[in-house]
Formats: structure tokens, sequence, C-alpha cells
């Protein structure tokens, strides 16, 4: 008996931690708007040059970056995938940009919370979230997929 | 810098034309208020406007030098503190860029310039860096943004005793042209370069006064991934010096370039070649037609998230008895630099640096610190 419950118990763990890996490893780093923007659509080398500093325009719309460091797995990410660079090179190569071309630089926020409630207010506004984390607020959606784990 | 003299430099600074930062200020004035008003009114106005940024770059540097000639013409030890303020904003396709630098040495605006976006490229009006060489684009007036305290001599400053003009003032037409992840960013300027006399002294857009010739550069660089640290390229200038003020009718200089910036990891590698001919004019009966190469390497090494290690050496061949050369005394022709640099946070950083200079045929030491940093 004793051994069978040891089977059942672990097999419940298997597929628990089987299932958190797979929810896990099928997480999509997007560019998230606010769902009135007039935003469709935007290639990862144009949003990498937005969060850059480089202006880009859509739909006659100039769009504003909102840099997500709320997270530090997200921004690794982000800096790995997108930005291909360093975080220390990322910062230095947005300043220089600016000081060298005009522009300005992106908006921070360390705070989710407050992230959201920019995303949710300015239609011009995009930023870098998880998939999941679009999903489950409301008032921003997705508007193209930055860096997807090619895990299954 | 003796006492006295950096008594008499305070002194230039406090007569700097109180026209001349006033209308910087009401420029930086105008621009917040539009700034501030943007973000409280109507959708449409945001949309025109796109509030910039003001950087404020202070640095302060302290430097001696020691075995020095005696026909060394710098200080024996000098303290110079500078403050350079930059500001852009954009209005529709429009862009304005402005940059003021203030320092006991100097004090001008040294870029100036309205733009218009065209697709993905930039054409300017106004003063501007002449797109020569690599560090004279990549790093100015903002000291932090630089990992060594001193720029190669090749690339010093106008007002420093810089050989190859580092300002325009005209046209400039810039751009990226993407193919894939990389790109090839462009950059032509035209317009009127400096004016040859105890050293060069580029168009002042709100002091203009000195006799200025046509200039003309263009560069062109390949990056790996566009916007990005990865470049090599090329650039070639043709400037008309006028040089009357020191008994030289004219200099017709003619300088190309080759470089490249390589980023692996923690370990970051620069390298330009220059070449450069200057035929003088010096009366209708006597011409004269020199040429130099210069070269300088230097290597960065990233070896903790705060701390950098750095060395350059910068190299010239055929400085000894050009007659161009000749007529600058700060010309450094040769030198190996060893240095540090240390980040306080992400918006400071102290260098300290060690260099063996070669000017005018003497070798001497110097021994740079510097504070800079980068606000807000």
């Amino acid at each position: 008996m004793r051994v069978i419950r040891g089977c059942i118990l672990f097999l419940a763990l298997f597929f628990l931690l089987f299932s958190n890996l797979s929810a896990i490893s099928k997480r999509s780093l997007v560019l998230a708007a606010n769902t009135s923007s007039p935003v469709t659509n935007l290639t990862t080398q144009e949003a990498r040059k937005l969060f850059l500093g480089v202006p880009i325009e859509k739909a006659g719309t100039r769009i504003m970056p909102l840099l997500n460091t709320s997270d530090p797995l997200t921004y690794q990410v982000f800096l790995q995938k997108v930005a291909f660079m360093s975080s220390s090179a990322f910062e230095s190569q947005i300043l220089s940009v600016v000081f060298r071309l005009g522009g300005k630089r992106p908006e921070t926020y360390s705070d989710l919370q407050e992230l959201l409630n920019a995303l949710q207010q300015r239609t011009e506004a995009v930023t870098f979230l998880w998939d999941d984390q679009v999903q489950t607020h409301q008032g921003i959606k997705s508007v193209t997929v930055l860096w997807q784990d090619s895990q299954e | 810098m003796k006492l006295g003299e950096q008594h008499h430099h305070w002194g230039m600074i406090k007569r700097v034309n109180s026209h001349t930062i006033s209308s910087i200020f009401f420029l930086l004035a105008v621009f917040n208020n539009a700034s501030a008003e943007h973000r409280s009114s109507h959708h449409h106005f945001s949309q025109s406007w796109n509030a910039g940024d003001l950087l404020i770059f202070p640095d302060v540097s302290m430097m001696t030098r020691f075995n020095q000639d005696a026909n060394n013409h710098q200080a024996n030890s000098e303290i110079i503190p500078e403050l350079n303020v930059f500001y852009t904003a954009d209005y529709q396709h429009f862009r304005f860029l402005g940059e003021w630098l203030l320092s006991t040495k100097s004090h001008n605006m040294e870029r100036l310039q309205l733009g218009v976006h065209i697709g993905d490229s930039s054409l300017w009006l106004g003063r501007f860096h002449s797109p020569i060489g690599f560090w004279n684009m990549q790093y100015h007036h903002a000291a932090i943004l630089q990992t060594s305290i001193s720029r190669p001599g090749v690339m010093m400053f106008e007002t420093a005793g810089g050989v190859i003009p580092n300002h325009l003032t005209g046209l400039l037409l810039e751009g990226i042209h993407e193919v894939e992840l990389s790109g090839f960013y462009y950059s032509l300027g035209v317009g009127v370069g400096p004016e040859l006399n105890r050293q060069l002294s580029p168009f002042n857009i709100f002091e203009p006064e000195g006799a200025h010739r046509p200039g003309v550069a263009f560069r062109i660089g390949y990056q790996p991934i566009s916007y990005g640290i990865d470049e090599v390229g090329v650039s070639v200038a043709y400037t008309e010096l006028s040089g009357d003020k020191i008994g030289v009718h004219e200099v017709k200089q003619f300088v190309a370039t080759a470089y490249s910036n390589w980023q692996l990891n923690d370990i970051q590698w620069t390298t330009e070649i220059v070449y450069a001919n200057n035929q003088l004019d010096i009366n209708s009966t006597l011409n004269r037609s020199d040429d130099f190469a210069n070269a300088y390497s230097q290597l960065a090494w990233a070896f903790h998230q705060d701390w950098a290690l750095y060395g350059r050496i910068e190299a010239t061949i055929g400085a000894k008895n050009d007659a161009y050369l000749n007529l600058f005394n700060n010309f450094v022709e040769d030198r190996v630099l060893g240095g540090v640099r240390y980040n306080l946070n992400r918006n400071m950083a102290l260098k300290l640096e060690a260099s063996r200079d070669q000017l005018n045929g003497n070798e001497f030491g110097q021994f740079l610190f510097q504070w800079s940093a980068v606000l807000p």
C-alpha cells in the first residue's frame, strides 16, 4: 500500500512539474500596447530601434516605448533576444544614439503595476511583457511576438 | 593651469557674450515649456510635439604633466571643469538638436541643428559634428560616454589644438540603410569649415567672424546589427582653410580614415587609421604639400560590472618637418596610455589614466583623473 501511495505521489509530482515546465517553456515575450492603439504590427527590429531611442511611426502615430525593468528575467530576455546587448551596453547605447542623432530615451518602469497603468492610459505607448501577462490584464493587447522559447 | 591663468579663463567665461547664453536658455525654456504643455494638452498636440531629452554632462578633469620640454606650451598641472548641455525635441517630422559647452578652456554652441526626417534619413541645417572618422562622431563633449579621459591626438578638439576639423556649418544628410538586421550608416556634410589662426577656429553661429571656406566630409559604416556597437567604415573629407592671420593664404586639406569598433563579450577594440595631405598655399610663389599618417588602437576590458581597464597606443608617420603640423603646438604625435574606469553608478564614472606622450619630438609623462556624470 505504501508503495502504491508513493507511486501515485511520484506521478502527481511528475505531472505537476512537467505541466509547469511546459507552461514556462511556451512563454512568449510580446510587444504589448493599449487595446485602442493604432499599432497593429511591429517587427522585432523596429522594436529594437524603438527602445534605443529611434523614432518609429505607425498609422500616423509616433510610438512611445516604455522600458520594462520590473522583472529581471523579462528584462534579460529582452536584452539578449531583442536588443542583443548587455544591460550596461544597452543603457550606454541609448544615451549614445540620443546624443548623436537626437530623439528621446525611453521611460523606464521598475514597477509592473505602474507600467500597466501607463500602458492602459496612453494609446501610443508600447512595452514588452509575457503573453500570459497580457492575457490576464484588461485594456492591453499583444502586437507582435518578440521572442518565443523554441523548447516543447 | 596656473592660478593666474585660471582667473584669466574664468574672467573670459564671465565675459561670454550674454546674447549667446540668453539665447540658449531662451530656447531651452521655450522647448521645456512646450514639453510641459505637451503632457497636459490634447491628443493632437501630443502627437505633433514629442518632448525631447535634456541631458547635462558635467565633468572635472585634473592633470599633471612631468618631464616637459621647455618649448612645450602646456601647463604642468591643470584642473578643467566642464559643463555640456544637450537638448533635443521633435515637432512632427522636424527635429531640433542643440549642444552648448562651457568650460574654463572654451565656451561654444557645439551643435545647433534643425532637421527634417525623410524616410530613413535626416537632413540637417546648422552646425554639426563633421562626419570624419569614428571617434569624432561617436564621442564628443560628453565625457561619461567615452571610456578613456583623453581623446586620440589626431581627433583632438579644434579648440584644444586639433589638426583636423571637427565641425562643419551647413547641411548634413545622415541615415541608416538597413539590410535585414545589419545597417549601412552614412553621413554627408557640406558647409563651411574652420579658420586657421593660432588654432583651428570653427564657425561660430552666434558670433560669426573670420574667413571660413568650404568643406565636405563623407562617412559610411557597416554595422552587423544596425544601431549597434560594432561598426567598420571609412570616411573622407576635403576642407579649405584660410590662414591669412598667420601668413598662410590657404591650406587645402584632404583626410581619409578607416576605422573599426568591435565588442566581443567584455572586450571592446577600437582602431582607426588616418591619412592627411595638406597643400599650403603660403603666397603666390611659395607652395608646399606634406602628408602624414596616424593610427591609434584602444583596447578596453570590462573585467567587472563597474570596472574597466583600458590601454591605447597612437603613432604618427611623417610628422617631422610637416609644414602643416608645425603650425600646431599641441599635436600629440605618439602616445602610450593605460587607465582604469570605475562606474560609481549608472550616471557617474571615475577614471584614472597615465600616459607617455610625444609632442614636437619631445617626450613627457601625464597623469589624468576625471569625474564625469550625466543628469538626469
